[in-house]
């Protein structure tokens, strides 16, 4: 898994490439918590280059989630392919993320 | 003619008795009378010649020749005297009856008498004259031979005659008698044959009557047993009693007869009815090919095999076997096999299809019968074959290469005892040309003469190796089984189906075995060999994916918290696919460890109370169609199965 931030618009979007999975979501779970330890709380999770995500990944998103609630922040969910949406459905957690399936759209959410 | 075959035997007795008598008397009573009257007649001349002799002497004396004459002739005249004759004692003849001369003959006796010289009694001789045959010639001496001699010649002739008269007339008589005596015998033989020849005309007609009347001659053996008290009074009595009797026995086993023949044509019926009531295999599917045989020990039987369709994807298969034989069983086999087709065509698995005819079969059973049923659903396209069972014999496999294999079993009770019973169900997928071999256990009870068992290791035998399509498989085994028994009497109803499986199913049975070490980085390893398996097995990604998920989850779960030391660990993993089924195994010799009892996720909780942990085994239902679990040997065995029909929503 490659992970890299870029800032646009006051919104910071991470772009990951590869899989998130038991090994690789340590590395993502503390990336990110640190952003928001820096402070960042609307951010853009980039799905067009993952193409797999266990449940330790399920967790991240979903401790980040939890984490951006009482600080008023927001994750967007961008461009999840069709197996990885099947699987928020299949899981049940579809309802607690939003997606959308471009950048632009992701921007206009915030 | 009976009677005169008896009165000839009577005739031959009295003919050979009469024959005795009447030799006996002719010569016995001939030889006595002759004696007798030659005594008679001997004693008469002596007496007649003693006349003479005292007449004589003076005669004699006085030369006077013609009063001796005229004497003599006197005594000629009495009977049985042939002649007299009178000589002096210079032997000269002096007078004599002889005309016209004395026979030279006596000439012999006179030189006899000579030779004695002086006689006083008189002498006997016995003389053939020309004239009168035998004569017993009498001499006797006049005054001791001084004077002469007088001969009396008594014939014999005159005796002969009478005695003949005397035995004609008793021969005659005696004849008569016969006669009479013959005359009597057949009448009394006659009299008592008629009535023994009724007898035989009615034993006679008794053998050839059909005893739906009284015989027509019995009347006039009633007229036998009144007339008269004797033995065949006796006989004609015992004879109407037999005809009563007969007739008797005769009504007792028409009705006997007639409720036999009434009975077995119901059973007749019944039988029609049970074989109407088990497929004809006639609209059989060509995915498969099928062969089957139901043969009752009795008229009726409680054995019965099924065999139906299910919507065009399944195709159910029975076998069972009502407890006992006969009626009884025939009457709850059609109930059986009437509710498990009603249920089984719902739609239900077989297990739940076991459960609810149970459950309806086990009402209102009071004689508490019972049924093993082996039920079975075969998916038409991928051959996979779900199974329940209900207490019956494991059906075999036998494959393309004449290999067998025995069914795992489940363990179900049999149909009819328990009502909330609850039956397991298990899978086993077909190749191309498996055939299932189902049987009853008339089969592996099957008896030789000897009463030994066919058992199911002689189906073993008889199927290893065999090779054909189902019906050619089955008869091979159906010849072994009936070399086997024999000829003896057949002792429980038989039952055989053989189901083949003809289609091929491309991708099943692939398999995959492979370790992982208890390092966390080897689920790298797990996700190359899983796009590998499902590269080389056409399994979408989406499918590709969910199993990954699982299979993470589970693997990177043993690896993290399985082992409570620091040694190095292999966990296995053992991926196969059959049919629409994409199934792996781990097995680990880590802590027990179930994942099963793990906590839900509450998903309809909010954010904030979500937990973070227990997500994995959340996934893996989720993601899953079958998670199951086992402890076996110091090892967690999971399993997990996904659908790869799962599409894209």
């Amino acid at each position: 898994m490659e992970l890299t931030t870029r800032v646009v618009n006051l919104v910071t979007i991470v772009d990951v490439v590869g899989k998130v999975d038991t090994i690789t979501a340590p590395a993502l779970e503390s990336a990110m918590i640190a952003m928001l330890d820096q402070g960042v709380k609307q951010m853009i999770l980039n799905f067009e280059k993952i193409d797999y995500v266990s449940s330790s990944g399920f967790r991240v998103f979903l401790l980040i989630q939890k984490k951006l609630k009482p600080l008023g922040g927001q994750m967007v969910l961008q461009q999840v392919n069709t197996q990885i949406m099947h699987m928020f459905k299949v899981s049940g957690f579809g309802p607690i993320f939003k997606f959308t399936d471009s950048e632009q759209n992701s921007l206009a959410a915030f | 003619m009976p009677q005169l075959k008896l009165f000839q035997k009577v005739l031959a007795v009295v003919v050979l008795v009469f024959v005795a008598v009447f030799a006996y008397v002719s010569i016995y009573s001939s030889d006595q009378l002759y004696r007798s009257l030659l005594a008679e007649y001997t004693s008469k001349g002596s007496a007649i010649v003693d006349s003479i002799v005292d007449a004589s002497a003076d005669l004699l004396l006085n030369k006077d020749a013609a009063t001796i004459q005229s004497l003599l002739d006197q005594y000629r005249k009495i009977d049985g005297v042939a002649y007299v004759m009178v000589r002096n004692s210079s032997g000269e003849i002096v007078s004599h009856t002889f005309v016209p001369g004395v026979p030279p003959e006596l000439d012999q006796i006179q030189k006899k008498i000579i030779s004695k010289g002086h006689f006083k009694e008189a002498i006997l001789t016995k003389v053939e004259l020309p004239e009168w045959g035998e004569v017993i010639d009498i001499t006797a001496p006049i005054l001791l031979g001084e004077i002469g001699e007088v001969h009396v010649g008594m014939e014999t002739a005159s005796i002969r005659r009478t005695i003949s008269e005397i035995i004609w007339q008793t021969q005659l008589i005696l004849g008569l008698v016969f006669l009479i005596g013959i005359f009597l015998l057949f009448f009394l033989i006659r009299r008592i044959s008629r009535p023994l020849q009724v007898l035989t005309a009615y034993a006679e007609s008794l053998a050839l009557h059909d005893f739906s009347s009284p015989v027509a001659i019995q009347e006039k053996i009633k007229r036998l047993t009144g007339r008269r008290r004797d033995e065949i009074s006796q006989l004609a009595g015992a004879f109407i009693h037999l005809e009563d009797e007969i007739h008797s026995y005769v009504h007792r086993l028409k009705v006997s007869v007639a409720e036999n023949e009434r009975i077995q044509s119901e059973l007749k019926i019944a039988s029609e009815i049970q074989m109407s009531m088990i497929p004809t295999l006639t609209d059989i599917p060509a995915e498969i090919d099928v062969a089957a045989v139901m043969q009752p020990a009795r008229e009726v039987g409680g054995d019965f095999y099924d065999l139906f369709r299910q919507g065009d994807k399944y195709l159910y298969v029975c076998v069972g076997d009502v407890s006992g034989k006969g009626v009884s069983a025939a009457l709850f086999m059609a109930a059986s096999i009437t509710m498990i087709r009603a249920v089984g065509q719902s739609g239900s698995s077989p297990a739940e299809v076991l459960r609810m005819a149970n459950s309806y079969l086990c009402e209102r059973n009071d004689k508490g019968l019972f049924v093993t049923v082996f039920l079975g659903c075969l998916n038409l396209e991928t051959g996979e074959f779900v199974y329940a069972n209900a207490g019956h014999p494991s059906p075999y496999i036998l494959n393309q290469a004449g290999g067998i294999q025995a069914l795992d079993m489940t363990d179900g009770l049999v149909v009819g005892i328990e009502p909330e019973f609850v039956y397991l169900e298990k899978s086993v997928w077909l190749n191309q040309y498996d055939k299932l071999v189902l049987f009853s256990d008339g089969v592996s009870e099957a008896e030789d003469p000897d009463g030994n068992f066919f058992e199911e290791a002689g189906i073993e035998t008889a199927l290893t190796g065999l090779r054909g399509n189902a019906s050619e498989v089955q008869q091979a085994l159906f010849s072994t089984i009936e070399k086997f028994v024999n000829g003896a009497a057949q002792s429980d109803d038989l039952t055989l189906m053989t189901v083949e499986w003809k289609k091929e199913v491309l991708a099943i049975n692939q398999e995959l075995s492979v370790f992982f070490e208890n390092d966390i980085q080897e689920i790298a390893k797990l996700h190359m060999v899983i796009a590998q398996f499902s590269k080389a097995n056409q399994i979408s990604e989406m499918v590709q994916m969910n199993m990954n998920v699982a299979l993470e989850e589970l693997l990177s779960n043993t690896i993290f918290y399985g082992y409570d030391d620091h040694e190095s660990h292999k966990i296995y993993a053992y991926l196969s696919i059959f049919g629409d089924i994409f199934e792996a195994r781990l097995e680990d010799d880590g802590i027990p460890f179930n994942p099963l009892e793990s906590k839900e996720v509450d998903l309809d909780a909010a954010l904030e109370d979500k937990p973070i942990g227990g997500l994995g085994i959340h996934f893996v239902k989720a993601f899953t169609h079958f998670l199951g679990y086992e402890r076996r040997d110091n090892k967690n065995i999971v399993t997990i199965q996904i659908k790869t029909t799962e599409v894209e929503d």
